[in-house]
């Protein structure tokens, strides 16, 4: 009974932290997934919600999905270019969790997505498995993490995030962009195809 | 490239635009080894390699012209060609790609340039990943609204004569696509069920070989120069050869 209690608190304590933490993203700034990777290298933000918007921490099976905002992300028969996930392992990738949006708000979203910017289209969408995204290790340890970062304004809102990030031009970094690259283009459902959004809120969320 | 009326010396000039937009118009004929361009007169293949080193381009015009005065033929304008030769690189790339059918690109005032719709024109998988190639070249800076940098030249000249080694050395087992890359380089990549490889190439000569087995693990070599497809002299070229007879089966 005392170690449940005393387990009970210690798990309070994690969840606190996290919370906080993500709390103070603004006050961090640009390096903020940096930061959480320095100081929560193991993840265990996971296993927490780390937003008060947001419906609960993502599970495992859940479905992500994500717009692809160039053409030439894409393939000419219309896959995915692993490419289009580079520029993120410093910034993140924004998604949204398909379980718990809609296509009307997930087509919003995207439209304001692009907004303003003449080099930008919603030029259709791809689905991630969470566990796929999970499972990429790098030097025996977690690459990436899956956080609930929900806004108010959209409380499906998710991310991924590199754990530790190399130095950009160094091999290392070069190979963890080769493992992220190869591990899009086997986990992207679909067969890697880039669909319209009207194509995958027609399916099951799992 | 190069606008031909009756004869190869009165080529005209013509804007960076005007080359890559035109490009697409022409091809070469394989039985008179003529390179063709619709409404255009016919000009041999060595008309066109012999009048390159005579061009150069000039960056603030923007306009590719000759070395040669002939601005009383009412042709060239000598006067605005004095800076940044890029006749070799030019000529290169020609010379290595065989003038084969260039793919349609556009000056890329947006993210989505019209050659993407016309990919599919491409009949063979080759000529299909050439061609994406190609279209790389009209990739400037914020090419994906996100800060991508400009694809350089020298990754997609790079990228082509690979392609074109690869072809005739591991036939049946071209990259599955090409994919430019927000760090300016240009992705060769092979991906199976029972592993992966990309190849790099960047603006400024180096290259790099990625690859890995269904295990996840990635290995990785850096080069530096030309000698990327040199057989017993370039370790990314072995590693690659391997990879591809080991992994990967014809397309």
């Amino acid at each position: 009974m005392l170690f449940q209690i005393f387990w009970k608190r210690i798990i309070e304590a994690h969840r606190s932290e996290c919370y906080k933490f993500f709390e103070r993203r603004e006050e961090i700034g640009p390096d903020f997934w940096e930061e959480v990777g320095k100081n929560h290298s193991l993840c265990e933000c996971e296993n927490f919600s780390v937003s008060m918007f947001s419906p609960g921490q993502i599970k495992d099976d859940e479905i992500l999905v994500s717009v692809v905002t160039s053409k030439n992300y894409i393939t000419p028969d219309g896959k995915i270019e692993p490419t289009l996930i580079d520029q993120r392992i410093k910034n993140g990738i924004s998604t949204d969790r398909k379980l718990h949006t809609d296509l009307s708000s997930y087509d919003l979203r995207a439209k304001k997505l692009v907004e303003g910017n003449a080099n930008k289209s919603v030029c259709g969408s791809f689905e991630l498995l969470v566990s796929r995204i999970r499972e990429i290790d790098y030097e025996g340890a977690r690459a990436f993490a899956v956080y609930d970062t929900a806004l108010l304004e959209n409380p499906a809102h998710a991310e991924i995030a590199c754990t530790e990030i190399p130095p950009p031009e160094t091999p290392e970094r070069k190979k963890l962009r080769a493992k992220l690259r190869k591990r899009v283009l086997d986990s992207v459902l679909n067969d890697g195809r880039i669909l319209q959004s009207s194509e995958i809120f027609s399916t099951p969320v799992s | 490239m190069i606008k031909s009326t009756s004869t190869a010396n009165s080529w005209q000039l013509l804007s960076v635009s005007d080359v890559l937009t035109k490009q697409d118009e022409m091809s070469v004929d394989a039985r008179s080894g003529w390179l063709t361009a619709n409404s255009w007169d016919l000009v041999s293949v060595n008309d066109v390699s012999t009048k390159q080193d005579k061009m150069s381009f000039d960056t603030l015009s923007g306009w590719w012209c000759s070395q040669v005065n002939e601005l009383n033929k009412g042709i060239w304008d000598v006067g605005r060609c004095l800076y940044a030769p890029k006749v070799a690189e030019f000529e290169h790339a020609l010379n290595r790609a065989n003038l084969r059918r260039l793919g349609r690109t556009n000056s890329n005032e947006t993210a989505e340039p019209e050659a993407r719709q016309l990919s599919n024109e491409y009949t063979d998988w080759v000529s299909r990943i050439e061609g994406r190639v190609r279209e790389f070249a009209s990739l400037s800076a914020d090419w994906d609204g996100d800060g991508a940098k400009e694809i350089p030249l020298a990754a997609v000249y790079a990228s082509l004569n690979f392609i074109d080694e690869v072809k005739h050395r591991h036939v049946g087992k071209e990259p599955r696509s090409a994919a430019p890359s927000p760090d300016g380089e240009i992705a060769l990549y092979w991906h199976s069920t029972s592993g992966y490889a990309e190849i790099n190439f960047d603006g400024e000569g180096k290259h790099s070989l990625c690859w890995g087995d269904d295990n996840d693990e990635i290995e990785m070599i850096e080069e530096d120069g030309d000698s990327v497809a040199e057989t017993g002299k370039s370790r990314v070229w072995d590693a690659l050869s391997n990879f591809l007879e080991e992994n990967y089966r014809s397309t």
